[in-house]
């Protein structure tokens, strides 16, 4: 495997073996210095420490979660340990290695706590994580494991609101389509262009799984919406 | 068991509190009584002062401060409001005074005092047996000499009053050589004045011996209330004998009353004077009287009204006291009622509650433990087999394994996310917007509406908890059993109550039963937070339910 820049290595993970695996990777980057440990507050001790005494650590891989068996804990979480790390050496690269996958938490990883990279844990992540190492190594870049970018893509939602219900109804009442921008300037109901109602028809179609127009608002009436 | 522990002190602790509180009342007005006194104060102030009526009220007051043990100070006051009241001439009134102490207080040390009281009262009614059985009462429980004659010289005069003259000479006549009486000018002069008039009554010659010696005597000790007598007696004796000397008799009577203001004196004066003046004086003077009768009757009835009045109001003000008293006893007992009412019912919803969350702890991990059984010990156990009967080092015999793991790793993912805990803070929204899309598939779409138009900010960690847990197993069961295409999710917040509505248009009714076993426990949270939880389903018309909360 190909020599990376990083030279000292900080790895938290509380499962015995997850860490062996972790460890066992960057050995293979032929990283000198790995120290491991299991707990956010010790983490962040060694850190300290070696900042201090001048040999920092150039990367940090941590979960985000911990058991929480010690009494006295500091840093509760991998967001706690980011923080403090963050605020004593802002340059310091961070992979976060997690089975996490709410979108609004690892959104609020890369915004909030700056991090570098994130690999999720799942059967293929040990070479997920070598790419990120790689990446980060050779031109900083971001790494994301696949199965977060999908998670991260996805369309937040299908919603629906009270427009849309002002939209079906009056579908329902027989109001051509094209007709629908006039009655929607008389209610004031806005956006009220033509383009603009057919695409949300249109969107309506697919959240609806419908085929038609009447198709839709057959659909709306058993669902209750109308 | 902790309700024995607990309540029984508290209750002990209460009724403690209450008895010393009863107790401590009662004691400081036994001891002191200082309220009492200054009201005495007060009353013998403006009894100096001859303000009557002022003092009668304190007196009364006075009274109503004490205890019913308290009898002494009791007919202390009371003996002077009866005082007053014969000094206003309300003799109705002070009879009446005096008799409460005789009734209530037969042993009270100055009782003869009330008696001679009691006697004079008599006297002014008329009732000249009365009058005379209480002067002799009197008389009787007195041992001072001079009291003696004092009271022997009040008989004698209820006699006169009642025309019995030799009756008046004969407790008289032995009189004027008392020793004890003689030094006391001003009495030794009403016993002479009373005795002379009784002999000219008798038409006994010494009588104007004895009117002028009373006369000289008090001229002499310059008093002109006790000269009045001596004028009003002399002008009666010579009415027929001298009548130049009678009218000036009876002028010299009327100056006197006038001086110290003796309406009756006056009256009595005129009276006189009318009788023995020719018809034009007569006219004028009757004129007089007529007019000083009328405001003396006035003057009189408004004091025996107000004394009363007095009376009346402290009576209603003792009465106001007991049902004070009566009042403060019932709070009291409201109050301790209220107390263990509520310390039972705090025990009763605790242990209530504490079963009840024992029975949600235990269903949920029951539910769990069920769910770690069905969907991945099979599967491990499968695993285990596999691993053991095949040749792993065949690539692809390991891939298969290395599947099936990742499979069961999947599962333990779900059970772990279903169970986890829900973040009731900032993040509430999305991790509920989440987890509804993370039911989100190729063939299901979940659709929410109005899903922003709940400001869960402001609402209560357990609305949120059981919100969530509901929607989430509403979500579990659609996917287990609805088969269905669609789902919405809508919220709605209303006047009073937050409104989220599932609707899905998969089998319907079959679901239901299931679907309540799963939700059992949704349920019981959206019961405790007084929630309601509704559900309309129909074969091939989908399903519905509505979860309706308080805000």
């Amino acid at each position: 495997m190909n020599k990376t820049i990083f030279n000292k290595v900080l790895v938290v993970e509380d499962i015995d073996s997850i860490n062996i695996a972790v460890t066992e990777t960057l050995k293979s980057f032929e990283i000198a210095n790995i120290e491991y440990v299991k707990y956010c507050d010790e983490a962040f001790s060694i850190f300290k420490k070696a900042n201090e005494d001048g040999q920092p650590f150039d990367l940090i891989v941590t979960d985000l979660s911990f058991l929480d068996d010690q009494t006295d804990i500091n840093l509760k979480s991998g967001e706690d340990l980011i923080e403090a790390v963050r605020n004593l050496q802002p340059s310091i690269k961070i992979i976060v290695y997690s089975i996490e996958d709410k979108s609004y938490r690892i959104q609020s990883l890369f915004e909030n706590h700056k991090i570098n990279s994130f690999v999720h844990k799942s059967r293929i992540s040990i070479e997920e994580l070598k790419t990120a190492i790689q990446l980060l190594s050779s031109n900083g870049k971001r790494f994301y494991s696949p199965a977060i970018i999908s998670i991260l893509e996805e369309e937040p939602m299908q919603e629906i609101t009270t427009y849309d219900v002002k939209l079906l109804t009056l579908l329902a009442n027989g109001i051509p389509q094209d007709k629908i921008d006039i009655n929607f300037q008389e209610m004031g109901v806005k956006p009220n262009s033509k383009s603009s109602i057919e695409k949300r028809i249109n969107k309506l179609k697919l959240f609806f799984k419908a085929n038609n127009t009447i198709h839709l608002i057959a659909i709306a009436k058993d669902m209750g919406i109308l | 068991m902790i309700l024995k522990k607990v309540l029984f002190p508290i209750l002990f602790l209460l009724i403690g509190v209450a008895a010393v509180f009863i107790y401590m009342n009662d004691a400081k007005k036994e001891i002191v009584n200082l309220d009492y006194y200054t009201k005495i104060d007060s009353a013998t102030s403006f009894y100096i002062i001859q303000k009557y009526d002022s003092s009668f009220y304190y007196f009364n007051k006075a009274k109503l401060a004490c205890s019913d043990k308290e009898q002494k100070r009791k007919s202390y006051a009371l003996y002077y409001m009866a005082d007053i009241q014969q000094i206003n001439c309300d003799f109705v009134g002070s009879e009446q005074t005096a008799t409460e102490i005789i009734k209530f207080y037969p042993e009270y040390e100055n009782i003869n005092s009330v008696y001679n009281l009691l006697g004079l009262a008599y006297k002014e009614q008329s009732d000249y047996e009365n009058a005379i059985k209480y002067f002799q009462k009197t008389l009787k429980l007195t041992d001072n000499e001079e009291q003696k004659c004092v009271i022997k010289n009040n008989i004698a005069y209820v006699y006169l009053d009642a025309k019995k003259y030799s009756k008046a000479v004969e407790i008289l006549q032995p009189l004027i050589s008392n020793d004890s009486l003689i030094v006391s000018k001003q009495n030794y002069a009403k016993v002479l004045d009373n005795l002379g008039y009784a002999y000219y009554k008798l038409e006994n010659p010494e009588a104007i011996n004895y009117l002028e010696k009373s006369l000289k005597l008090r001229d002499s000790i310059k008093n002109d209330f006790e000269s009045i007598a001596s004028f009003m007696h002399l002008a009666e004796y010579y009415q027929f004998k001298n009548v130049e000397l009678s009218k000036q008799f009876a002028d010299k009577a009327y100056v006197s009353a006038s001086k110290v203001n003796s309406p009756d004196d006056k009256i009595v004066a005129l009276k006189f004077k009318i009788l023995i003046s020719d018809a034009e004086d007569s006219k004028k003077l009757a004129l007089k009287q007529i007019n000083l009768s009328d405001s003396i009757s006035k003057v009189r009835q408004s004091a025996k009204n107000q004394f009363s009045k007095i009376k009346y109001d402290s009576k209603k003000a003792i009465q106001d006291v007991q049902i004070q008293k009566e009042q403060k006893l019932l709070y009291l007992l409201l109050l301790i009622t209220l107390a263990i009412t509520t310390v039972l019912l705090y025990f009763l919803i605790r242990s209530k509650n504490k079963r009840k969350l024992e029975e949600t702890t235990y269903n949920t991990e029951t539910r769990i433990s069920k769910k770690l059984h069905d969907e991945l010990a099979n599967d491990v156990f499968n695993a285990m087999m596999f691993a053991e009967t095949q040749d792993l080092i065949n690539p692809a015999k390991k891939e298969e394994l290395l599947e099936t793991l990742d499979t069961i790793y999947a599962r333990t993912r779900n059970i772990a996310k279903e169970n986890s805990d829900i973040d009731t803070g900032a993040n509430f929204q999305i991790n509920l917007l989440n987890m509804i899309a993370s039911y989100r598939t190729i063939n299901t779409n979940v659709i929410t509406q109005n899903s922003s138009s709940i400001h869960w900010l402001t609402i209560n960690k357990s609305i949120k908890i059981a919100v969530f847990r509901v929607v989430q197993e509403l979500l579990v069961n659609m996917k287990k059993h609805s088969q269905c295409s669609l789902v919405i999710i809508g919220f709605e917040t209303k006047d009073k109550t937050v409104e989220i509505s599932y609707s899905d248009n998969g089998i319907g009714t079959s679901e239901l039963l299931q679907f309540k076993n799963g939700l059992q426990n949704a349920e019981n949270r959206i019961i405790d937070i007084n929630g309601s939880l509704t559900f309309e389903t129909e074969s091939n018309k989908g399903f519905k339910a509505k979860i309706i909360i308080p805000r």
